[in-house]
Parts: C-alpha cells; sequence; structure tokens
C-alpha cells in the first residue's frame, strides 16, 4: 500500500487512510485485549471505528459514484448514520455492552447498498474497457466483500460469549485479509493505469512538438 | 468445522451464522461474476457493432468513389467521343481554308466551321447542365424538380408530375443539390427497373422535417429489399443515395401502398440551420 503514496487518485489516499488508521486502531485493540484492560477504551474505539469506517468507506464511493443524486444521497446518509451510530453508543454505554452490533448491521446494510450502486451504475452506463481494468472495481469489491463476508458475524456478535466470539473471530481476520489482497490489486492496478496514461501523455507531447516546432 | 462443535444450544445459532456467512459470500461472488460477465457481452456487442459501421462506411466511401469515377468516365467519353470529334472536323474546315484561296469554298468552309462550333457549345453546354443544373442553382429546388419532371413526361416513355405543397423558404443550395441528386437518382432506377406508367412525387413540410415522397405504379422496392441491396457489394446508387442522406441526417423509407398497387418512396430530411448545412 505504500506505493500508493505516489499515486494520484483521490480514491486509494482515502484507501491508504483507512488501512492506516485500522492498522492503528487493531494494535491498540490487541494490546488492550492482552492487558485485560477492563475500562470502556475498548468499546469506544470499536464504536468510532464503525463511524469512521462508514464514512470513509462512503466517501471512497462517493468518489467512484457519477451520479449527482447517488453522491448527495450518500452525504446525507453519512450525516444520518454518524448522528444513529452517536445515539446507539450513548445507550449502549449506559447499558454496558461490549460491541454496537446494530450501528455495524446498519453500517454494512448501507455499504452493500451502495456498491451495488456502484455496479448498477457500471451496467448501465458500460464503458469501452474492461470494469476489472479499473482500479476503482477492485476497491469496490474489497469493501463489499469484507461487508457481506462479515455481515452475520457482526450481526451476532452481541449474542456471542467470549469464547465463541474468539472461535468466529477467524472470519473477521480472513475478510480483512481478503478485503487488503483486494485493495493491493487495486493499487496495482492504479499503478499500471497510470503508467499507460503517462506513455500516453509522453506520445502526444511528443507529437505536439513535431506538429508545433519550437 | 471447529465451530460445529461448539454446546447443543447454540449449534443452531452457529449454523445460521456459518451459513448465512458462506450465502452472502456466494450470493457476493456470484453477482460480481455476473457484472464482469454482462459487462464483457455489452463491449463484445458493441465491438461488433462498431465494426459492423465501419464495414457500411467503407462500403458507403467505395460506392461514393466508384460512382465518382464512372462520372468522370462518363464526361471524358462525352468529350473525347463527341466533343472531339466535333472540333477536330472544324479544325480540318479551318485548314482548307488556308489551302483554298477560293472565296466561295473559303466562305462555305468557314459557315461550316461555325456550325460545328455551335454544336459543340451546345455539347459542353449539355455536359455542364447534367453537372449542374442552371434551374437548381437559379431557381432551386422546386423548379428544378419540376424541370426533370416536366423533360421525363415531355419525352413521352412515361407520366411524370410533381407537387410542392410548402416549399416557400428554399434550403441551403448544398441540401438542395444533394435532395436534387437523390430525386434523379430514384427517378433514374425508376424509369430503368421498374416500367411503371406514372412517377408523382410531392412535397410537404411536417414540424422542422421535409417529406419528399414518390409513388410509381410499376416494380418496386420495400424496405427489406433496399436493406439487403445496402448491405451487398450490388446497388451501387442505392448506397449513393444512402451516403448523401446520410450528409443531412436525412432518411429513406421504401413501402408497397396499403393498396399494393403502388410503390412508395419517402425521403425524411431534417431542415438545419444555415450553418449547420455548410458544415
Amino acid at each position: 500500500m505504500l506505493f500508493s503514496l505516489k499515486a494520484t487518485q483521490k480514491v486509494l489516499r482515502v484507501v491508504l487512510l483507512y488501512c492506516t488508521y485500522s492498522f492503528l486502531n487493531d494494535s491498540i485493540l490487541l494490546y488492550l485485549n492482552n492487558s485485560k484492560d477492563d475500562s470502556d477504551l475498548g468499546f469506544i474505539l470499536l464504536s468510532t471505528f464503525t463511524v469512521v469506517e462508514f464514512t470513509l468507506f462512503s466517501l471512497i464511493l462517493r468518489m467512484i459514484l457519477k451520479k449527482e443524486l447517488y453522491r448527495k444521497l450518500i452525504l446525507y446518509l453519512i450525516l444520518a448514520f454518524v448522528l444513529f451510530a452517536g445515539f446507539l453508543f450513548y445507550l449502549s454505554l449506559t447499558l454496558k455492552n461490549s460491541i454496537d452490533s446494530i450501528s455495524i448491521t446498519v453500517e454494512y446494510i448501507l455499504l452493500i447498498a451502495f456498491t451495488l450502486l456502484y455496479f448498477f451504475e457500471e451496467i448501465t452506463y458500460p464503458n469501452t474497457a474492461f470494469i476489472y481494468f479499473s482500479y476503482k472495481f477492485w476497491v469496490v469489491v474489497g469493501i463489499l466483500i469484507y461487508s457481506t463476508g462479515t455481515f452475520f458475524f457482526f450481526m451476532y456478535s452481541s449474542s456471542l460469549d467470549g469464547e465463541e466470539w474468539n472461535n468466529w473471530s477467524i472470519i473477521n481476520y480472513v475478510f480483512t485479509i481478503v478485503k487488503n489482497a483486494l485493495f493491493s490489486i487495486a493499487v496495482i492496478v492504479a499503478r499500471k493505469e497510470s503508467k499507460k496514461i503517462d506513455e500516453y501523455r509522453i506520445q502526444f507531447n511528443e507529437q505536439l512538438e513535431i506538429f508545433n516546432p519550437k | 468445522m471447529y465451530f460445529l462443535q461448539s454446546p447443543t444450544a447454540t449449534s443452531s445459532f452457529n449454523l445460521v451464522l456459518l451459513f448465512g456467512t458462506i450465502g452472502m459470500l456466494v450470493l457476493t461472488i456470484g453477482l460480481i461474476v455476473f457484472i464482469i460477465f454482462h459487462q464483457r457481452k455489452v463491449i463484445r456487442y458493441q465491438l461488433q457493432l462498431q465494426k459492423m459501421e465501419q464495414d457500411q462506411q467503407k462500403m458507403l466511401l467505395n460506392a461514393s468513389i466508384r460512382l465518382q469515377e464512372e462520372e468522370r468516365s462518363r464526361i471524358a467519353a462525352d468529350l473525347h467521343d463527341d466533343a472531339g470529334p466535333l472540333l477536330a472536323t472544324a479544325r480540318l474546315y479551318l485548314n482548307e481554308n488556308l489551302v483554298n484561296l477560293d472565296k466561295t469554298t473559303q466562305l462555305q468552309s468557314i459557315y461550316n466551321a461555325k456550325q460545328i462550333i455551335d454544336d459543340t457549345i451546345q455539347l459542353i453546354r449539355n455536359i455542364s447542365h447534367s453537372l449542374m443544373p442552371p434551374t437548381l442553382k437559379n431557381f432551386g429546388l422546386e423548379s428544378a424538380v419540376n424541370d426533370l419532371f416536366q423533360k421525363i413526361s415531355s419525352s413521352g416513355s412515361m407520366n411524370a408530375s410533381c407537387r410542392f405543397h410548402d416549399y416557400r423558404e428554399r434550403m441551403h443550395p448544398e441540401q438542395e443539390l444533394i435532395i436534387f441528386r437523390v430525386i434523379q437518382e430514384l427517378v433514374n432506377n425508376i424509369l430503368k427497373h421498374s416500367n411503371a406508367s406514372f412517377i408523382h412525387l410531392t412535397q410537404n413540410l411536417s414540424g422542422d422535417k421535409l417529406y419528399i415522397r414518390m409513388h410509381h405504379d410499376g416494380r418496386g422496392l420495400t424496405q427489406t429489399d433496399f436493406e439487403k441491396l445496402n448491405k451487398s457489394a450490388s446497388g451501387l446508387g442505392l448506397k449513393n443515395i444512402q451516403s448523401r442522406l446520410k450528409l443531412l441526417h436525412g432518411r429513406i423509407f421504401f413501402e408497397k401502398d396499403a393498396s399494393q398497387t403502388y410503390f412508395k418512396v419517402t425521403i425524411e430530411v431534417p431542415r438545419m440551420d444555415e450553418a449547420l448545412a455548410i458544415k
């Protein structure tokens, strides 16, 4: 993912930001888990992660979508979700819940809906290039597979006890790896894409120089 | 499968979780595969369509080049076979003047040379008129078509009539020329192939479109025949009509009348702005 620092695509910058944030968050959570910390910090971190993850993924999809209506809709839904998750967070703090499964479930439903909007757009306005030659496709697939794969796990997470949680966490780990692998493919595709654009630009400039010598 | 080995009370719950996740994953992968294949299919179809359009363009271009060459050969033949001998004869008469000093013979040969030069002028005028009818240039499409139909009628081979219902404002000269050429080509086809006893042409305006309809009672074409001929190597004239109409963003329809007695050809041309027409 470090390569994407050079990438000019905004979408990849947000993806990189998300990956860095996700890595730091998971590291702190792991540390808290190992140190048997009983404070609300873990829950606060998890709840904040849900909101930040939804916001970043929604922004990525907003950047990818072409139709203005969808872009506006995503913006309003981000605001609505932040309010909703904030309200649930307040409730959960008083109820002493260990995970905000409702907001995660809502988050994934919304993300799945947004990715479907992307596919709908791709079908409605077909491109001349194959869909998998675009890095955006791999980013969207990463989000979709992660959301659908961990959907049931997080939906039932509040009903799982400690041992079950540990057993089922493998789903989360597997899909996190898959998601990161797909994001890496997106970076590789984007690098190839920008290389091609650079080549075309050089060719174009050369042609311009031939036709308009100084 | 160690998830399934958890206590029996939670086993159904675990099953929902496991199969739910698998189900969601299968659906997602299915959706992605469907999108990829659907898009590939659409792109392939688009490429096929593009290729077909390119082939069609190529065919039209070939047809127009061939027609241009034919036209050039015809003009060359007219000049070589008609104007050439006439001018050579005139030259002979004038040469005779140099040899014969007898005044009567000289006068006679000068008179003959003048006659021949007059004929040549008339011949060249005819060639020039066939290239660009002066009536069309000076008086417009309506007069030029009237002229053409009168000539056909007066030749006695066929009864030809035309009526322009709504042509108060002339179109751009280039547009008029293209429409006239299309009418000329259609009339030529009717004269050559249809064995009709009459042709009737009407012109109408509807909205922003100009319609020209031609009826005849001979053998004719339907839209399917036209499309078939357009795709085949033959039917040079029809391809020429098609490429000319394409320049005007116009269309042509061939049909058999509801009474099954007449064939009808309709030309539809949008009335464009002057600037656009020139472009």
